[in-house]
């Protein structure tokens, strides 16, 4: 027999960032609001497997190191992230796995060596505020843009746990990227063609969820402007000054820059894992599947 | 199909995910779509200042292609456009002394004055909503204050700030870093995700604002 009540965990740390995400919000770009959910989809639907929730349940998404949170009560939860490691209480733990938090547990996040985002999810759920049909935290939709230190969400607090569960997660072999034609690609020169992806382009620090900054084009590329129009997640901007952006899940739902490309629908949520300061290589597929 | 839409399937541009996207679709084809819609086989439409993308998820792009000419077979824009026309009068606190206004008044060689004169007396129309949540997009502005975007970013612009750049006046729902002139500040919150619908506007809808003082402005701020 499951018994639930309502629980509470108060947020002690939150690291550089960190933000409930669901599956998404959809059916309001035409009010300018992004999908916005999970940067990995499949790294969260596995955090939420792992204590048996549907793959879209909201996680709390975390960057990197440092988030800590305390639970009013027992709480079966998992953690997912490449060799991410973690404390509860005193006790240390290494690896993507799901576990019981006792009644009063501190958890902290101590490492994420190779990854950005990462993901706890709790079996019951988050009860966090929902708007529009998704509990993703966003600017100007819901009241909180992020986690912040000091408050509590409420969760719902089960006597039923099954197995903990482990798995191992080994670091993905780094492959490109890839990407399909944009409507402004043809507008630019041959020249600009061949060179704008050529290179392996650097993820520059000050990216985020809104959009991943590109580092080493540099170009100026006169009057590359269009009037307003939809961009997708996992568009890459390259503006008239050179700058190169790809739109991220909270991005702009429009945009004046050139699409120059559309990082192809498989890779975004591998494109979001590549560390800030890394370079990343795309590459143009000319044959795109209809 | 003989209501004026067909060079639109000419011109659709395949994005991923089963996108379909119209460019160079005019404002009054945009006005009357978008009232088309009330009933929206789609899962979203995005209208942009001159195109509209539609996306069905997980259908096929072909699929969606089918489903935007079931949808518009016997669409007739002068019938969808025989709705009447909504004018809404919002209140702006012009904001004399604005660092954007002054800066305006010396590019343009025109008086501040001139400038806020000109800009109520705008025959403005929403355009469309976008870039942020709740950004709407005004166009209709008077040619003699068309002006550039700031070459420089302000890092914080205020919630309500009332800006121009190029033919159109932006609003901006949240803080948020942003190029546009600033001109007045609008105190009434236009998109509101806690009301239904969030917004009340639509393409095509009249759009004037009515100059009120600072101390209105004081008293009527929703934005906190």
């Amino acid at each position: 027999m499951v018994r639930s009540t309502t629980a509470f965990m108060q947020v002690l740390e939150t690291g550089v960032y960190a933000s409930v995400q669901d599956g998404g919000r959809f059916g309001y770009l035409h009010w300018g609001i992004p999908h916005s959910g999970f940067m990995d989809k499949a790294l969260a639907a596995l955090a939420n497997e792992l204590v048996g929730n549907p793959e879209d349940a909201p996680c709390i998404e975390f960057y990197k190191n440092n988030l800590s949170i305390r639970f009013s009560k027992s709480a079966f939860v998992a953690i997912a992230g490449i060799q991410v490691s973690f404390s509860i209480n005193d006790a240390i733990f290494s690896g993507t796995q799901s576990i019981l938090i006792p009644k009063g547990g501190v958890l902290k996040i101590i490492s994420l060596p190779h990854h950005n985002w990462a993901y706890l999810a709790i079996f019951g759920g988050f009860n966090s505020e929902e708007i529009l049909g998704s509990r993703s935290m966003m600017k100007g939709v819901t009241t909180l843009d992020k986690l912040y230190k000091g408050m509590t969400i409420a969760y719902t607090h089960t006597t039923q746990v099954s197995m903990d569960l482990s798995i191992s997660l080994g670091k993905e072999k780094e492959k490109d990227i890839n990407v399909i034609p944009g409507p402004e690609y043809t507008l630019l020169s041959k020249s600009i063609q061949i060179k704008v992806f050529k290179k392996p382009l650097m993820i520059s620090p000050q990216s985020n969820r809104q959009a991943y900054v590109l580092q080493g084009f540099d170009q100026e590329i006169p009057d590359a402007q269009i009037k307003s129009g939809y961009t997708p997640a996992g568009t890459i901007q390259l503006t008239s000054a050179g700058k190169m952006f790809v739109l991220m899940n909270d991005g702009q739902t429009t945009g004046g820059y050139y699409r120059i490309g559309f990082i192809d629908k498989e890779d975004i949520g591998r494109l979001s894992q590549i560390p800030f300061g890394d370079k990343v290589q795309f590459k143009m597929i000319e044959d795109i599947k209809l | 199909m003989v209501n004026g839409l067909e060079k639109y399937f000419d011109r659709t541009f395949f994005v991923p995910e089963g996108i379909i996207c119209w460019p160079h679709v005019s404002y009054f084809d945009a006005m009357v779509i978008f009232v088309s819609l009330k009933q929206t086989p789609f899962d979203e439409v995005i209208f942009g200042l001159d195109s509209i993308s539609f996306i069905n998820f997980g259908k096929s792009q072909k699929e969606i292609v089918d489903l935007i000419f079931q949808h518009f077979k016997d669409f007739n824009p002068k019938q969808e456009n025989s709705n009447k026309i909504i004018t809404h009068e919002v209140p702006i606190y012009y904001d004399m002394n604005g660092k954007d206004l002054a800066a305006l008044s010396i590019s343009l060689q025109m008086d501040k004055e001139e400038i806020i004169y000109k800009h109520q007396h705008s025959s403005l129309q929403v355009a469309m909503i976008g870039f942020l949540p709740g950004f709407i997009y005004l166009k209709g502005l008077d040619e003699a204050i068309i002006s550039n975007r700031k070459k420089i970013p302000s890092p914080r612009i205020a919630p309500g700030s009332v800006g121009i750049a190029e033919t159109f006046t932006g609003i901006y729902p949240i803080q948020s870093p942003g190029g546009w002139n600033i001109i007045g500040f609008c105190p009434i919150k236009l998109f509101d995700v806690q009301k239904k619908p969030a917004v009340n506007l639509k393409i095509g809808d009249d759009f004037r604002f009515y100059s009120i003082t600072a101390q209105e402005y004081a008293k009527l701020n929703a934005h906190g």
